[in-house]
């Protein structure tokens, strides 16, 4: 799969909860790059923006996209990566929130 | 006949050696695990060591190879004229990995990339571009 066939696969599965992926598409082609990098890695989608255990339960809350892009989107307009954000704010190339990790530092490495 | 018994011990007997250096290669793979699988490489010893240390002149940046905003920040401090030297934990295995983690994690509780350590002592966490530029004054 190319990075391009990712993105419109993820952008489908991300309109159907209502988000949309980043506007900046060089930057989410450089995400999609990195997803696929991590699929070959560790054998799953791994978070690009977290350290990946190299062992999917582990790591099942950080596959892209993580049990966290809900909340961190209603709170923050974006995921932890700004790779999914809200409608509000689907046009803004310059869109990059500071968003608080959510995922308990007890977990992963 | 006694050629063919002759020939027929031998036969036997290449049988036995052959089959006793099969058993042997089969003993011995529990010793060396990554004998015949493809080895993974585990990153820099030397980068390794300044991430456990992390003592430089220079800006260090502990990131991931698959993050984008940790590659922004590379570029941002280069354009900016600041050689930095990068960590990416994701290049190193096992308990490497986890131990250069636990050392990101005494800068950053969250542990979230990337983390960047001024030379004057300051710690900037994530691609903030104001804060670097602050610490780049300093």
């Amino acid at each position: 799969m190319t990075p391009e066939e990712l993105l419109e696969k993820l952008a489908k599965a991300a309109a159907i909860k209502g988000y949309h992926l980043h506007a900046d598409h060089d930057f989410c082609l450089g995400t999609a790059e990195s997803l696929i990098a991590n699929k070959e890695r560790y054998g799953y989608m791994c978070c690009p923006c977290r350290l990946a255990s190299d062992d999917k339960k582990t790591d099942s809350d950080i596959i892209c996209p993580c049990v966290y892009r809900d909340d961190d989107i209603a709170e923050f307009g974006a995921c932890m990566c700004s790779f999914y954000v809200s409608a509000e704010h689907k046009d803004d190339p310059d869109f990059f929130p500071e968003v608080d990790e959510r995922r308990d530092p007890s977990r992963g490495l | 006949m006694d050629t063919i018994y002759l020939a027929a011990a031998a036969g036997v007997l290449a049988l036995v050696i052959v089959a006793a250096m099969i058993m042997k290669k089969g003993k011995a793979a529990p010793e060396d695990p990554d004998e015949g699988s493809e080895k993974r490489e585990c990153g820099d010893p030397e980068l390794y060591e300044l991430g456990m240390n992390p003592v430089s002149d220079k800006p260090i940046m502990y990131a991931l190879t698959t993050c984008l905003h940790c590659k922004n920040t590379k570029k941002f401090l280069e354009e900016n004229h600041y050689e930095v030297t990068v960590i990416h934990l994701d290049d190193y295995c096992d308990s490497d990995r986890a131990n250069l983690m636990e050392k990101v994690r005494k800068y950053n509780p969250r542990g979230t990339f990337p983390v960047v350590l001024m030379p004057n002592g300051k710690v900037i966490v994530g691609f903030r571009k104001l804060l670097l530029e602050e610490a780049m004054k300093k």
